[in-house]
């Protein structure tokens, strides 16, 4: 039998296949380029094209008997022209510990909970890093103590969370920003203020092709308000007590998958509902090509009132289409847009990723806005159209 | 062999039976050899390992990924077993991470995990046959070899390197598979699979997989150490190294659901 070279590589694999009692560091460390196209709405806002440095490293060690895990995870980023977006955080600084009945986690956590692409309705323990992106899938880490069961009858999740994390007020001189100034000092509903203490709790089930979640939340909104100020013109933003309850369904059959996301939340003023739902529709390996084509149409309401946080996606539908190409470097692209049902305002989004080499990542977002309606709340972003460029190199 | 299958052979022998009846003995036969080949890893239980995925393009490229499988063997004969892959390397990707719960004759039901966003994903996997991971193992190649995913004929028997081996035509009884059927050799001294032939839904071959460095454990379960596909149509290969499996870890069905996904270690 022909022995290939690569065969020796397998014994080297052999010996190194415990990881368990032992650290492991592993993460990535990038550059980013972001090109605005326009000139800005307010002359004080930046212009061309900004750069940043970030680095995402992860620690973490196993215990032998796989009982308990300590992960860190700390994120940073360098901005070279925008002053605030130069942050860092601690996405994660946990103890997790499995039993055999039961999990826990203590420390800084990180948990997602939703089905759908278009909006995380129903995702609410840790605070959206909007330095990040306007996509709202970067997150802050959150002080939690979470108590877990995996049973027969499904996983239960009970969260009790303090160390409020404010959304981050971006500066003056930043593009993707609300029109009016906002100065950097929260209030709050709660007279603890960020020591008050939030409770929150989610089961999930699967039963056969239906993926189940229904959770609970009571605390401090992670969306602000935005509340005058003594000065004219001036606001801050301001974190309410609410209290909301979620749903999550998925119904998978074939080909299709089908989503829907509910929230009702009360403390903002009236209560109210929102909801986005739709479906992802995969063609597989079309016209003899190895890819596959995912089509996504979802639809996007929330009946919110005047006091609570604004929301583009009052009436929305959104559509899009996600190729992954199945090759060896994993190439794949997404490219959707949201289009507002009353008054037409058009956003559209594009992000596709490709590894080059065996460790680096290229991935390239876009962000088009059109057509947006003086009404909107995506008018502050109407000359905002942007590119990002990415390349990353993980460890 | 099955004393039935004898007596039948010798019946027919005797008998003369039409040739309509020899073929149905030949797929008695066939059932027997691939049931005999599915029994012999009956009661492994669970096991791990860690393997290397090799790609290599038709102008000799290689890529290469890390990850680790764990399986746990089915409650009963009529699902599959139950499985996580879970990627190491390249480095982007370490941490992602495939559950599925392998039906025979349906769709499987799979999750994905995105370590990234600690996002857990529902995925539609009604298509077994689109290349897993890049490679030139559809997802289908690379679940394991259930018994009751396949209806048998008999072939031949002839030599297979050093032993000889049953040649069986078998036919996906799933309905969106992307074979017309595969042609497989198992050998008669362990029952084991040697190398598998595939034909797309045109029925031409378009891929040959060769099982190697078969290694027994705990005196019962062989494990192909080394999976050589190689792809007729468009010149690839991929292959899979294994490193040691390992029976001893303490897995149970809690921890090939779901809600286990995110808490993987």
């Amino acid at each position: 039998m022909r022995v290939p070279t690569y065969l020796a590589l397998s014994y080297l694999m052999a010996s190194s296949a415990a990881h368990a009692d032992e650290a492991s560091l592993s993460g990535s460390v990038g550059i980013e380029t972001r090109t605005f196209f326009q000139s800005p709405v307010r002359a004080e806002q930046i212009s061309g094209s900004p750069f940043s440095i970030t680095a995402a490293p992860e620690w973490q060690w196993d215990s032998d008997d796989r009982r308990w895990t300590v992960r860190v995870s700390p994120y940073a980023r360098i901005d070279t022209r925008e002053d605030d977006r130069s942050h860092l955080d601690l996405r994660e600084a946990s103890v997790e510990y499995y039993g055999d009945d039961w999990d826990a986690t203590v420390g800084i956590g990180s948990v997602f909970w939703g089905v759908t692409e278009s909006r995380h309705l129903v995702n609410i323990v840790n605070q959206v890093d909007v330095l990040e992106d306007i996509d709202e899938e970067s997150f802050l880490g959150q002080p939690m103590i979470r108590l877990g069961a995996q049973r027969d009858w499904g996983r239960l999740d009970l969260f009790v969370m303090s160390g409020f994390r404010e959304r981050e007020v971006k500066s003056q001189d930043a593009r993707l920003r609300p029109f009016v100034p906002i100065v950097d000092d929260a209030g709050f509903e709660s007279a603890a203020k960020h020591a008050s203490v939030d409770i929150a709790a989610r089961y999930s089930n699967v039963i056969g092709d239906w993926d189940i979640a229904v959770s609970a939340f009571q605390g401090i909104s992670r969306e602000p308000t935005l509340a005058p100020t003594a000065t004219q013109g001036q606001f801050r933003p301001f974190y309410n007590q609410i209290s909301q309850v979620g749903l999550e369904a998925q119904y998978t059959t074939g080909p299709w998958l089908w989503k829907l996301e509910s929230i009702v939340r009360g403390g903002q003023g009236k209560t109210f509902a929102a909801a986005v739902g739709g479906f992802e529709y995969t063609f597989y390996q079309p016209w003899n090509t190895d890819a596959d084509i995912g089509i996504i149409t979802e639809y996007l309401l929330d009946d919110r009132g005047e006091s609570a946080p604004l929301t583009p996606f009052d009436n929305d539908v959104f559509w899009g289409t996600r190729i992954a190409f199945n090759d060896t470097q994993d190439t794949s692209l997404l490219l959707g847009g949201v289009v507002d049902a009353e008054n037409a305002s058009t956003s559209v989004r594009l992000e596709a990723q490709r590894r080059v080499g065996s460790s680096t990542l290229i991935e390239v977002k876009a962000q088009f806005f059109s057509k947006i309606d003086a009404a909107d709340p995506l008018v502050a972003f109407r000359r905002d159209d942007h590119l990002t460029i990415r390349l990353a190199r993980f460890f | 062999m099955t004393i039935r299958y004898i007596i039948a052979m010798a019946a027919a022998v005797t008998l003369q039976l039409s040739p309509q009846a020899i073929a149905q003995e030949n797929d008695a036969k066939a059932n027997a050899i691939a049931l005999q080949s599915d029994r012999s890893d009956n009661g492994f239980g669970q096991n791990v390992a860690e393997l290397k995925m090799v790609l290599r393009n038709a102008q000799g490229q290689e890529t290469e990924r890390t990850l680790e499988i764990r399986t746990l063997e089915r409650e009963n004969d009529e699902v599959g077993d139950k499985s996580i892959v879970l990627m190491r390397t390249p480095a982007d990707i370490r941490g992602t991470a495939f559950l599925s719960h392998a039906k025979l004759t349906d769709a499987d039901d799979q999750w994905i995990f995105l370590p990234e966003l600690k996002r857990v994903k529902r995925i539609a996997s009604s298509n077994k046959s689109g290349p897993f991971l890049g490679s030139e193992f559809a997802y289908e190649d690379f679940t394991s070899q259930e018994y009751g995913k396949y209806s048998y004929k008999f072939l031949r028997s002839e030599a297979c390197g050093e032993r000889t081996c049953d040649v069986l035509e078998r036919e996906p009884r799933y309905a969106f598979s992307g074979y017309s059927r595969q042609v497989a050799w198992i050998d008669q001294i362990d029952a084991q699979y040697r190398k598998i032939e595939f034909f797309d839904r045109a029925n031409s071959h378009v891929k040959t997989l060769n099982f190697g460095d078969y290694r027994l454990y705990q005196d019962k379960f062989w494990r192909a150490h080394s999976l050589e596909m190689t792809n007729h149509r468009n010149g690839k290969f991929t292959a899979l190294i294994f490193g040691e499996f390992d029976f001893d870890q303490s897995l149970s069905a809690r921890d090939f659901v779901k809600g286990s996904l995110a808490r993987l270690r």
